[in-house]
């Protein structure tokens, strides 16, 4: 399955299409699209990953953030929970101190949405565990050109440069993957914080071309198993959603990506037409 | 690579626990003289299968990526379990959640995320009633055990192999049962051999032993031939154990030896932490 948007203008905000027209500069442009599969003989509804894509800043300072969160397994609605986070830390930006509040925040949102129901005495006892997810949030500064993205736990960054890996994050080797990654859980209240898990950051500059892959962990794992190995898995990486599906079983079946829900958001950086045609401003 | 197949709706893997019922678990335990050992046995087997079914709950559903047996022997080998699943050999996780006999309401200790512990009111469903009369018919166990995951690794010849868990008091009326207990780690499915996990509960106050990779320190030889009945673990059950602290070597097998309830509890369910649940 695979969606597609266009953004970089700096005037849209979360969920509202992008005005066709702007007087602010555009150096350049971002170029969405998503690819994302459930696990193997899961259905869609089962799938646990959620991503997000929304506008901010100001007319002269335009962002795009775009958010990638991968809900745990062995959490109780997972989903809502991934749901919550990428919606949130899409449209509101991060601000440092503040993002346990925040999530402390979304934690009572997720309590509200999944607890009103009448519910088994198993889903009533794993509700009170809450849920868990990954979540990794990339914010490009499209007048400035440059990128920061920050993460908790194991959904990477991947940054391709004139046919090289320019920037992994926050994962930079496919053996630093494991069973138990850092989550951010619902139930912030609960834990010391002291024993919060860490929020990685990373930030740089972005150059026309530039192509950000954001991916959660399987496939994650299998772009730097296949870096390793000395070959390109940008290349190997099926962009159409024709060749996505029956590639991604291929990958599953010969054990070389782990049967997990897959999430793969591309974000290229385009020259835009007019601008390239444009002439130099006066000095 | 044995015991690392992806556990799924299509390849679940199965437990079946086999529980001493005879009247010597009427006697009190060692660990604790406030308790009977068949008191700590059937807490500890109704907290596992109560965790079973929360590992599996995803929102309102359980996913059936395990089936589950309990057979009980005091006097004769017979189900453990009583009303709607009675008399059944494997249940789907998901019947089991949704047929205890009563949920009950009980407090627990609770990390409460600073180093200390909170009390917590949590629903406490019991499907195994305590009983203790009759004799220790453990050898004719393990092979009811022998026939029943035979069938079952015949239907599900993918899957992670079923883990068999015998918990006793330790002396059989009807014989030495290592030759059962061999032949039933013969049997298995292409990703490896059932693993035989013995738990000894002991009227003793010997210290507890836990994952042990010899017989050193064993009280009797009660204990020496459940140790020496039980399969060597898996790896990823030698890091499982690992993680919670016990002291495990390559050679540790699934055996423990009056293991307090909290032990018991946790070395049920590290017996029960297989491959991957997707």
């Amino acid at each position: 399955m695979r969606d597609e948007k266009e953004s970089g203008d700096g005037n849209g905000r979360a969920g509202q299409p992008i005005p066709s027209s702007s007087l602010i500069p555009r150096p350049s442009s971002l170029s969405f699209s998503v690819l994302h599969a459930p696990k193997e003989e899961h259905s869609e509804d089962e799938y646990e990953d959620a991503c997000a894509v929304a506008d901010g800043g100001t007319p002269d300072a335009p962002v795009v953030t775009a958010a990638l969160a991968d809900g745990a397994s062995s959490s109780v609605f997972a989903r809502q929970w991934a749901r919550l986070l990428v919606g949130h830390f899409s449209s509101v930006p991060f601000a440092d101190g503040e993002t346990w509040s925040r999530v402390a925040g979304l934690g009572q949102a997720w309590r509200r949405e999944v607890g009103t129901k009448k519910l088994a005495w198993y889903a009533q006892e794993k509700l009170a565990q809450g849920a868990h997810a990954s979540l990794l949030v990339v914010t490009w500064d499209v007048a400035g050109r440059r990128w920061s993205a920050r993460a908790v736990g194991d959904t990477c960054l991947f940054v391709v440069r004139q046919d090289r890996l320019h920037h992994a994050f926050p994962v930079g080797r496919s053996t630093e993957f494991g069973n138990r990654p850092d989550l951010v859980p619902t139930e912030v209240e609960r834990v010391a914080p002291d024993r919060l898990p860490p929020v990685h950051e990373a930030a740089d500059a972005f150059e026309d071309g530039d192509r950000f892959l954001l991916m959660t962990d399987a496939l994650a794992a299998w772009f730097l198993r296949t870096v390793e190995a000395g070959a390109r898995p940008w290349e190997t990486l099926p962009v159409d959603p024709a060749a996505f599906a029956p590639w991604l079983r291929a990958q599953r079946e010969s054990g070389s990506l782990h049967n997990d829900d897959v999430t793969l958001l591309e974000a290229v950086v385009r020259e835009r037409p007019e601008q390239a045609a444009a002439p130099a401003p006066a000095a | 690579m044995p015991y690392t197949a992806e556990i799924n709706r299509s390849k679940p893997t199965a437990f079946f626990f086999l529980i001493d019922q005879s009247g010597s678990m009427d006697d009190p335990w060692g660990m604790d003289g406030t308790k009977r050992k068949c008191d700590a046995v059937a807490d500890a087997i109704n907290r596992l299968l109560s965790t079973l079914v929360i590992r599996c709950a995803k929102g309102e559903d359980v996913r059936d990526y395990f089936q589950v047996g309990v057979i009980g022997y005091g006097g004769s080998v017979k189900s453990g379990f009583k009303g709607a699943l009675a008399g059944r050999q494997f249940v789907p996780i998901s019947e089991v959640a949704d047929n205890p006999l009563r949920v009950e309401q009980r407090t627990r200790k609770e990390d409460d995320g600073a180093g200390g512990l909170v009390e917590r009111m949590v629903r406490f469903p019991v499907w195994f009633e305590v009983d203790a009369s009759g004799s220790t018919p453990m050898r004719e166990a393990i092979e009811t055990a022998h026939g029943a995951v035979k069938a079952w690794c015949e239907l599900y010849p993918l899957s992670y192999p079923p883990a068999v868990i015998n918990i006793s008091d330790g002396e059989p009326t009807d014989g030495d049962p290592s030759r059962a207990a061999a032949a039933l780690k013969e049997v298995g499915t292409n990703d490896g051999k059932v693993l035989f996990f013995n738990i000894h509960i002991s009227s003793s106050s010997k210290r507890p032993v836990e994952f042990p990779d010899s017989q050193m320190g064993l009280a009797d030889e009660f204990a020496q031939r459940l140790f020496e009945m039980s399969s060597v673990l898996p790896p990823r059950l030698v890091d499982e154990a690992r993680k919670e602290g016990f002291a495990v070597s390559e050679k540790s097998r699934g055996f423990a030896f009056n293991a307090d309830l909290r032990a018991l509890v946790q070395f049920l369910d590290i017996g029960t932490r297989t491959a991957e649940l997707r």
